[in-house]
């Protein structure tokens, strides 16, 4: 306890400290007018200070709203000069009775006076009218030399300026209640007053005793260089005080998430490539054995292209093998898809649908044994909604040997998941350009189902002879997007491309990243 | 993809036997599908397109038999002449030549099945009729028409008849134009003078292929014999098509009858239930699955996915293939189907021991030495579409357009060109958190796009790197800090020029150049500058906004 209390000693403040001082003075509770003039400290500081020792239980701080009651310009005239009724009594004094219509000039009344003046004549019980004329009463002959309640108040206003309501003398709360009943004469105001009271905490504070020496904040240059910190003391802060954000530079959780892929990939030993995202349909569909009349290659999932809208084709020895493996199965051992092979569809531009064609051009121009990956993106038109994005990134892989089997393809994309902290189960599926097409599907326990999350399968003999590859290829794909939804948990994949500043700046780096041996 | 939806009790009407959904859940992926959602009674499951024989409850009950042992091996379907003729008008050559009929007698129809057929069929118009162009089915009520049948090209204005779903006798012509499937599809016929038509020997019109049918031989639920003719632009596709709804048809209890076509220069019996027939190598098998299974196991696999399979003991097993797969093109279809009877599931992962040395992609690598530098400096980064507009890409930025790839068919005026800078992503970003704390710092690398008539794609990717700050007092001087010590961090050194940029303000702009001195290179040039106001304000902003780009040689 006396160890606590020590150190909230060494972290208050000069001005903490004198209140604290100034309170055992002035018998352990004051006002802050009372510090404020004791210690000769501005009101502010004591008010700030005090609520900085209430934080820390030390002292109470009562308030208490009061009215206060000062006069009006109206109020201050009449304070000086009389109220109407009063100038009117004075005049009935010296002429007894006077006629309605003369009590204006003779009195001295303004206008807007004689209506009110007459009304609290008559309430005050002054005078009587009878037939027009204004008679003074043996009340009012008493009142003459009387000051009524309401006037008392207005000279003790008067010389007062202010007046507290609070628990006032009978004759002020008369005077008071009928000054109120008047329009514009008196001002009513609502002012806090404030008591500050030393708890018993704050009373062994001050038993165990403390100096009111001059206390540095801030170690300055200034100090270091001259020494002058040996014989300066420095305050110890509030450390659990409100502290300004700082958001560092970062990386877009995306590019984490890619970055992670490209590493796991590297770490097997692939070599990554890449390639344009403009293709032609060649390289994106033809080259990949699908068919020219395949949905997929419909306007209405693919982007073509205006500008340009054709583009050149690669040499003719491969065009005309494809073309043979779409028309015969060529050379492929395959029936082929048995229709005319249009080579005009082949050269229209397009952005390309997947990055398979990457493989493919790569199959084209390095022999096997090989392993490669590319991250790039994608392209589908998808309208843009919380699900869909016209582009997205996909990572594509492929394993060239003649050793390499399907079992091999299921180990890759296990360590592949497994790596990124998911387990995996492999069922059929249907590409056109791969045999023993399989999904990863990855099981989700909140939705209590499996998810498909990336393609995989054998290149086809109908692609691989053509590009010239004379051993089997295992390849798979994946969208990126997905995966990052699940790893950054979030729902809306917009989020990824239309970010928010704020959950950029908040969301963790090691969100995303599985720290999962 | 098509989604067939149909009850437990469906399923096991067919199979003659009751499983548990649960193992149902589990098997139906195994043989190749994606369950898309079920309850106590029904089940929505995706097949794939090479697959359409499972496009109908009878074709999953047949694989399921398999799988489930009750019945494999080659289905043995019983096909009997019916006599009757078709005779084909030479005039259809050109329209739409080939046509395929069959008899399906003894069906048993209820509302339920009636709407599974019409799903099945429009599920076949889609995936092998390409929308009906290339494969169009017609199922008639058989018992309601007289033999022999024609396939003729008729008068769109000389022939009436009442199209299915209406009650008046309308003209060829008057279908295309007024009936709701006349007007979908008349695309297909309406440039030829004459359109298809399927009479009866009363000329009762079956159909008006591709179109629709006629309310005539409309099925019932009292229908118990039917006609299914197939029309289209490809043989074998309609040949496809005709096999696997009546092998349907067969699988549910129907007695298949086949029909004489007779086109003017040959005769053909359709259905042709003849198996094709391929030979496997053992060894290619076992080596591509990469399990070691004995040549009795494989034949085993394959009449468990519904293959006649025979081993010749000569390290091949000759399979033999029913009328309704079409997706054997090749040995390796045949491989595939032997690791689906084995089961995906028990395929052990196994890594290749294949030595390779991994090789970063230095376009990639590049990225992160930019990336530390601009985290270094507080910057974040930021991600957009390369989809853009000319409204973001040039106008609002007070840029004239030039030359850059276009989208012909745009999902919307948002996106219709890719990207040439990434000044605007950066910009549509500091619009779309105008409310977020300032100062604000951000980033993006990316590629951008340009025309480049020299490559073979006709495009060239360029690498750029832009940064933008705003905050209340962002200046020339900020940015050129920002710019110098980027450009000094990658080694090189900074030379900066005049530059009139119309999205800065004038005389706060610079031309930059990173210079590797050694080598005499510039090997980074690009532009920074205050943002002109007038752009400032184009994306809403009411800050300085300061901003760089730089493109990589």
């Amino acid at each position: 306890m006396d160890k606590e209390l020590q150190r909230t000693i060494n972290e208050l403040h000069i001005y903490e400290k004198k209140i604290l001082k100034a309170l055992k003075e002035l018998g352990y509770e004051a006002t802050p007018e009372k510090i404020s003039k004791f210690q000769d400290m501005d009101i502010k500081a004591v008010m700030s200070a005090a609520g900085s020792l209430e934080s820390k239980n030390l002292i109470e701080v009562h308030k208490v709203t009061d009215e206060v009651i000062s006069l009006s310009q109206t109020g201050k005239k009449y304070a000086k000069e009389g109220l109407p009724e009063r100038k009117i009594l004075l005049l009935l004094e010296r002429e007894e009775s006077v006629p309605m219509g003369q009590i204006k000039e003779k009195a001295q009344l303004e206008n807007s006076e004689v209506k009110i003046a007459i009304g609290w004549l008559l309430k005050k019980k002054w005078a009587s009218i009878e037939k027009g004329v204004v008679k003074i009463t043996p009340e009012g002959e008493r009142a003459v030399n009387e000051e009524y309640k309401d006037e008392a108040l207005l000279d003790k206003l008067l010389e007062k300026q202010k007046l507290l309501l609070f628990n006032p003398p009978q004759i002020i709360k008369e005077g008071f209640d009928i000054l109120k009943k008047r329009k514009g004469l008196i001002h009513i105001k609502k002012e806090p007053k404030y008591t500050l009271k030393l708890t018993n905490k704050g009373r062994k504070l001050l038993e165990m005793g403390f100096d009111i020496t001059e206390e540095a904040t801030q170690l300055t240059h200034e100090q270091l260089k001259t020494g002058s910190w040996k014989s300066l003391k420095y305050r110890g802060y509030d450390i659990k005080a409100e502290h300004p954000d700082f958001y560092p530079g970062k990386k877009h959780p995306l590019r984490r998430i890619i970055k992670e892929i490209r590493k796991t990939f590297l770490e097997m030993g692939f070599t990554e490539s890449r390639g344009t995202i403009l293709e032609s349909a060649f390289w994106n569909f033809d080259c990949l054995f699908q068919p020219q009349d395949h949905a997929a290659r419909e306007m209405q999932d693919t982007f073509y292209i205006k500008n340009p809208k054709n583009v050149q084709l690669p040499g003719t020895d491969l065009v005309a093998k494809v073309a043979d493996a779409h028309e015969t199965g060529g050379g492929t051992g395959s029936e082929g898809w048995g229709y005319i092979w249009n080579i005009d569809v082949a050269k229209q531009a397009v952005l390309r649908t997947h990055t398979t064609c990457v493989s493919a051009r790569f199959l084209a121009e390095n022999s096997p044994p090989l392993k490669m990956f590319s991250v790039g993106r994608v392209f589908r038109r998808e309208t843009i909604t919380y699900k869909h994005l016209p582009e997205f990134h996909q990572v594509e892989g492929i394993v060239a040997s003649e050793d390499i089997n399907f079992r091999n393809l299921l180990g890759i994309l296990k360590e592949f998941y497994h790596k990124l902290g998911f387990e995996v189960r492999f069922r059929p599926a249907y590409f056109p350009y791969t045999y023993l097409s399989t999904e990863c599907e990855i099981y989700l326990p909140e939705k209590e189902s499996w998810v498909e999350l990336g393609g995989a399968g054998m290149f086809r003999p109908e692609v691989l002879e053509p590009l010239g590859v004379e051993t089997p290829v295992a390849a798979f794909g994946l969208g990126i997007e997905r995966l990052a939804l699940k790893q950054l948990e979030i729902n809306d994949i917009r989020m990824l491309y239309k970010s928010d500043i704020g959950w950029l700046r908040k969301l963790p780096i090691t969100k995303g990243i599985s720290l999962d041996e | 993809m098509p989604v067939i939806t149909f009850d437990y009790e469906d399923l096991y009407q067919v199979l003659e036997t009751e499983i548990s959904p649960k193992k149902l859940i589990e098997l139906l992926p195994m043989i190749g599908s994606d369950i898309e959602d079920y309850d106590e009674k029904t089940i929505r499951v995706e097949f794939f397109p090479n697959r359409p024989d499972h496009f109908s409850v009878e074709g999953i009950a047949r694989t399921l038999k398999g799988f489930l042992e009750i019945e494999t091996g080659l289905p043995q379907y019983e096909i009997t002449n019916s006599g009757m003729e078709v005779e084909v008008d030479p005039d259809l050559e050109e329209i739409r030549p080939y046509i395929g009929f069959c008899v399906a007698e003894g069906v048993n129809l209820n509302e339920n099945k009636l709407k599974q057929i019409m799903e099945f069929q429009e599920d076949l118009h889609w995936v092998i009729g390409r929308d009906r162009k290339k494969v169009a089915i017609g199922i008639h009520n058989l018992d309601v028409i007289e033999p022999p049948f024609s396939y003729r090209a008729a008068d769109p204005n000389g022939e009436t008849f009442i199209p299915l779903d209406s009650v008046e006798e309308m003209s060829l012509k008057e279908i295309l134009q007024e009936h709701k499937k006349g007007v979908e599809y008349a695309h297909l016929i309406h440039d030829h003078n004459q359109y298809p038509l399927i009479v009866d020997s009363n000329n009762e019109v079956l159909s008006m292929p591709p179109i629709i049918n006629g309310e005539l031989t409309k099925l019932t639920e009292d229908t118990k014999n039917v006609l299914i003719d197939v029309t289209g632009t490809d043989e074998k596709a309609v040949n496809h098509a005709l096999n696997i709804i009546a092998s349907s048809f067969a699988e549910a209890g129907a007695q298949i009858k086949s029909l004489e076509i007779k086109y003017h220069d040959r005769n053909v019996t359709t259905p042709n239930f003849m198996p094709k027939k391929k030979l496997v190598s053992v060894e290619d098998a076992r080596k591509i699955i990469g399990v070691d299974i004995d040549e009795e196991s494989i034949v085993n696999m394959l009449e468990r996915v519904r293959l006649g399979a025979i081993n010749t003991k000569m390290g091949e097993i000759e399979v033999s293939i029913p009328p309704y797969r079409i997706d054997i093109l090749h040995q390796v279809d045949i491989i595939e189907n032997i690791a689906i009877g084995y089961c995906f599931n028990k395929i052990k992962p196994m890594m290749p021991e294949i030595s390779t040395v991994g090789k970063e992609n230095k376009w990639d690598a590049f990225d992160s030495i930019l990336r530390e530098i601009l985290i270094g400096l507080g910057f974040n980064e930021i991600m957009s579409l390369m989809l853009t507009n000319e409204k973001m890409h040039y106008a609002n930025l007070n840029l004239e357009e030039d030359e850059r790839v276009q989208v012909a068919q745009p999902i919307s005026v948002e996106r219709t060109m890719i990207r040439k800078s990434l000044l605007n992503g950066l910009m549509e970003f500091l619009e779309n958190n105008k409310h977020e704390e300032l100062p604000q710092k951000i980033f993006e690398i990316g590629d951008t796009v340009f025309i480049d008539n020299t490559k073979e794609t006709h495009i060239r990717m360029v690498k750029k790197l832009s940064g933008a700050v705003t905050h209340s007092s962002a200046n020339f001087t900020e940015i050129k800090s920002i710019i110098d010590s980027i450009i000094s961090n990658l080694g090189l050194e900074m030379e900066i020029d005049v530059y009139d940029h119309p999205s800065f303000i004038n005389g706060r702009c610079a031309l930059v150049n990173g210079i590797n001195k050694s080598k005499g290179e510039t090997q980074l040039k690009g532009f920074f500058g205050e943002i002109n106001p007038e752009v400032i304000t184009n994306f809403n902003l009411e800050y300085p906004v300061v901003a760089f780009e730089i493109e990589f040689t």
